[in-house]
């Protein structure tokens, strides 16, 4: 059985693995967004 | 609490507005050229972007409520075993698509590559499969956006499971592929702000100390209407037993997804689709349900809700939480964006994979041997339409069927052909007649057991682990006793129907 602190850790783990992986695919996302639409042509 | 029907319109038709604006803006601003640019964006789209879709396909309308059910279910382990269970695919998957990459560079949807490997027959047959399981798919996103829709806001079942199958198809139809990844970003961007916001005001809402106490509660009280004494265990055997069934419930609807195909080829470079494809399961769709486990399942748990109290299904817990924390309107309105963006991206990712083995595969082999590329376009988003409102007529007609049974069954189906394929791709010896025999030994065995074990706690486990490991068997067996050798660097010369113009 776990533990409150094992819990606590847990959850604001998953939170925080989450927040990361939304980071690595957000900021490069809008700079290739930018990109594409700005660019001229192909 | 039911919503007035009105805003329940308003988010289906104003997204629809915008989904279909942004396909028309993508389709002028990126004018398809040829077949290529159609169904794999000409091979030129950057990481992020395909990370993006990649993570928010993967994320079904179970990936939340599913997910949450786990949590209800197993308690702290319900959606660690969901969320690994899920992703044993994408471990398999990734380095498979990779090698495909390299040895067939200009490689299209994945029954080309059967079709050099074993033969057109056998390419057929994972015709079928792959098209079986798209279709099955996008059905179950139809229906289980009908139902949220009609729940919450009374629209009927039959209009809120059709609008948004059309919707998706209008816009893939309109652009491709490369218009289906963009709004992806789009729905990306709303499931994860979503997600972000919600999470922490649920755990800053109920505490940690309250959700620590109510688990002990659940674990000790016999008299808890949701006792289990396993509750706050993370090595549940039942959470376990779910987690193994997971991975073979996923491993067909990966493999034989040509939208996650279409995807990788669809990457600028190997590099870029390696990153995407890492970034986009292991990072950024693995913590989800073990968020929607712990944040909307354990805390339902905690707060002594339950079937009959509170809530009348344990499928109800992600909405429970939802309106708990911003209030009945609100909540609710939120609840349905997240399903909403996780169905409509998901039917988005198994429409693009059938446009693509249609457009390449089907119509010059079956309809024109002659065709040109613009008949092959046209085709293409003819048969996108037609098979959107197939999709959409499927969906209308499953009202009130639940779909929890029917996706257990579909592993056993759809696993059997994993290890012919993955066997095709990286061992020489296995030959188009071990191919064949492993998928429907497999699917013999696997059905069986489904059909012939009475206790049906355990048939749909039995069914599931012999539909993979029976073919794998086979496939080993057969193999290593036969005297056929395939020769690989064929591929490396392969030249489609089709002009590939971007290669590495």
């Amino acid at each position: 059985m776990i533990s409150e602190t094992f819990m606590k850790i847990y959850f604001i783990g998953a939170y925080a693995w989450f927040a990361t992986g939304f980071l690595l695919i957000a900021i490069p996302a809008i700079a290739e967004i930018r990109k594409l639409l700005f660019m001229n042509g192909k | 609490m039911q919503l007035d029907s009105y805003i329940g319109y308003l988010i289906l038709f104003g997204f629809a507005a915008i989904f279909i604006s942004v396909s028309y803006f993508v389709g002028k601003k990126f004018p398809i050229e040829g077949v290529d640019d159609f169904v794999v964006a000409g091979r030129t789209i950057p990481y992020a972007l395909i990370a993006a879709s990649v993570m928010v396909s993967w994320v079904w309308t179970t990936t939340i409520m599913g997910a949450a059910e786990a949590g209800m279910w197993f308690g702290v382990s319900g959606g660690l075993n969901y969320s690994w269970g899920a992703c044993v695919p994408f471990f398999i998957f990734i380095p498979l698509v990779i090698h495909l990459r390299k040895m067939m560079p200009r490689c299209t949807t994945f029954t080309e590559f059967v079709e050099q490997r074993y033969g057109r027959t056998v390419a057929n047959i994972f015709f079928v499969f792959g098209i079986g399981v798209i279709l099955y798919v996008f059905v179950e996103q139809g229906v289980g956006i009908g139902i949220a829709f009609s729940h919450i806001f009374g629209i009927p079942y039959q209009l809120a499971s059709l609008i948004p199958i059309l919707i998706v198809t209008t816009y893939i139809a309109k652009a491709g592929l490369r218009g289906s990844i963009f709004n992806d970003v789009i729905q990306f961007f709303i499931i994860s702000l979503v997600l972000l916001v919600t999470v922490p005001l649920v755990l800053k809402t109920i505490g940690f100390d309250a959700l620590y106490n109510g688990m002990l509660d659940v674990v000790n009280n016999p008299d808890n209407i949701n006792h289990n004494p396993e509750a706050l265990s993370m090595t549940s055997a039942a959470g376990l037993r779910y987690g193994i069934a997971a991975v073979v419930i996923a491993m067909g609807q990966v493999l034989l997804d040509q939208g996650y195909y279409s995807k990788a080829i669809s990457t600028v470079s190997t590099k870029s689709l390696l990153y995407a494809y890492i970034i986009g399961t292991i990072f950024a769709w693995a913590p989800i349900p073990i968020l929607s486990g712990n944040v909307f399942g354990v805390a339902t748990l905690a707060l002594g809700v339950g079937p009959g109290n509170g809530i009348e299904l344990t499928s109800e817990a992600a909405p429970y939480i939802m309106k708990l924390i911003y209030g009945g309107g609100l909540g609710s309105v939120m609840f349905i964006l997240m399903i909403f963006m996780a169905g409509m991206t998901t039917g988005g990712n198994c429409l693009a994979g059938a446009q693509a083995l249609f457009t390449v595969d089907f119509y010059k082999k079956f309809i024109n041997k002659t065709a040109t590329e613009k008949q092959q376009l046209s085709f293409g988003r003819k048969i996108t339409v037609a098979l959107g409102i197939i999709v959409g007529v499927i969906a209308m007609m499953l009202e009130g069927v639940s779909l929890l049974r029917l996706d257990i069954f579909s592993g056993i189906i759809f696993a059997a052909p994993a290890s012919a394929f993955f066997a095709g791709i990286y061992w020489k010896k296995t030959s188009p007649a071990v191919a064949v025999a492993s998928i429907f030994i497999g699917l013999a065995a696997g059905l069986t057991a489904w059909f012939t074990i009475p206790n049906q706690d355990i048939n749909w486990f039995v069914g599931n682990i012999l539909s993979l490991t029976v073919p794998a068997l086979v496939v080993i067996l057969g193999s290593l006793f036969g005297k056929f050798e395939y020769d690989y660097s064929i591929m490396k010369n392969y030249v489609p129907d089709h002009e590939v113009r971007a290669t590495e």
